[in-house]
């Protein structure tokens, strides 16, 4: 199924290079032009969240039954303070990343656009993050706001 | 100025006969668009694009594996009867080979990968008719692993 990631390739780099709507997706290509099955992007904090004026790092992984089988994605290990992301591993919680939602009608912008909207729109539900997913349950969000914030600042003065 | 031919190169174009709902608003019963023989191939021709050759907007590739309608999934070489369509109830089109892959993985639980309704072949389509029996199958199967549950 390479040929279809080839494509997605193209397609994804017209995309990004003339659709306004996918300005938060500063940059979704394969590490290296010569293995197309790891990817990595780079997307924008949604506006109005905390995650506001702070760039994220994907990586992503695909596997060789795509896109029969979703691509494994995860933000780099200690960057993303959020209630369905494991803190140090970087793990995601998101239901089209599990083979059950997942459908090859969606391809890699589809994904990184649905993580960028799960930055913006955490689930305390089925966290990963359980502390940060306990403050957003009791409605703090201005806690949940400013943990967040705090973990992002302590995080790029390294 | 004289020109010489040093060789003619024979061409061809040819495209799926899949009806065009969305765009004229009518598909017959056989699923052809336009008259009897070798009109059915222009107004197919025509439905996918106009310009006598089909075009590769995004509508026009298959949706798992994104290779045109008139290509080959990734796992053929020749297009047309060796990797041919097939149209869902719900007016999404495959390659044979694409969509029944995906049928047979057990967490697609026989939904179309573009709407999520339970993809089955749309009747009286011609080109639909080859692949009836095993489109019931797979149907079947899957009927039978629920009630296994």
């Amino acid at each position: 199924m390479s040929q279809r990631l080839a494509k997605e390739y193209r397609s994804h780099e017209k995309t990004l290079a003339s659709d306004k709507s996918f300005s938060h997706v500063v940059d979704l290509s394969p590490v290296s032009d010569e293995d197309l099955r790891s990817w990595k992007a780079t997307i924008e904090g949604p506006p109005k969240t905390p995650y506001e004026g702070f760039e994220f790092q994907l990586e992503l992984k695909i596997p060789q039954r795509y896109p029969l089988d979703p691509p494994q994605v995860s933000f780099l290990p200690r960057s993303t303070p959020h209630c369905n992301v494991d803190y140090d591993t970087g793990r995601i919680c998101l239901d089209i990343l599990e083979k059950d939602s997942w459908s090859p009608a969606w391809d890699l912008l589809h994904v990184t656009h649905a993580i960028w909207l799960l930055l913006a729109n955490p689930v305390p539900d089925s966290p990963l993050d359980v502390d940060l997913a306990c403050i957003l349950r009791a409605n703090d969000t201005s806690a949940y706001n400013g943990l967040v914030r705090y973990y992002l600042k302590d995080e790029s003065r390294d | 100025m004289k020109l010489e031919y040093e060789q003619v190169h024979c061409v061809f174009s040819w495209a799926w006969d899949i009806g065009n709902v969305e765009d004229h608003g009518v598909t017959s019963s056989n699923g052809v668009v336009g008259g009897g023989g070798e009109a059915d191939e222009v107004g197919a021709i025509g439905a996918l694009g106009g310009n006598g050759r089909p075009s590769e907007a995004d509508d026009d590739v298959c949706g798992i594996c994104r290779a045109s309608y008139n290509g080959t999934c990734p796992a053929c070489k020749f297009p047309g009867d060796e990797c041919p369509l097939v149209v869902g109830e719900c007016n999404h089109n495959f390659h044979v080979h694409c969509i029944q892959q995906w049928l047979t993985t057990a967490t697609a639980r026989g939904l179309c990968p573009m709407c999520r309704q339970r993809f089955a072949l749309k009747r009286g389509v011609r080109i639909n008719a080859p692949h009836a029996t095993r489109f019931e199958q797979l149907a079947q199967e899957r009927d039978d692993d629920y009630m296994e549950e």
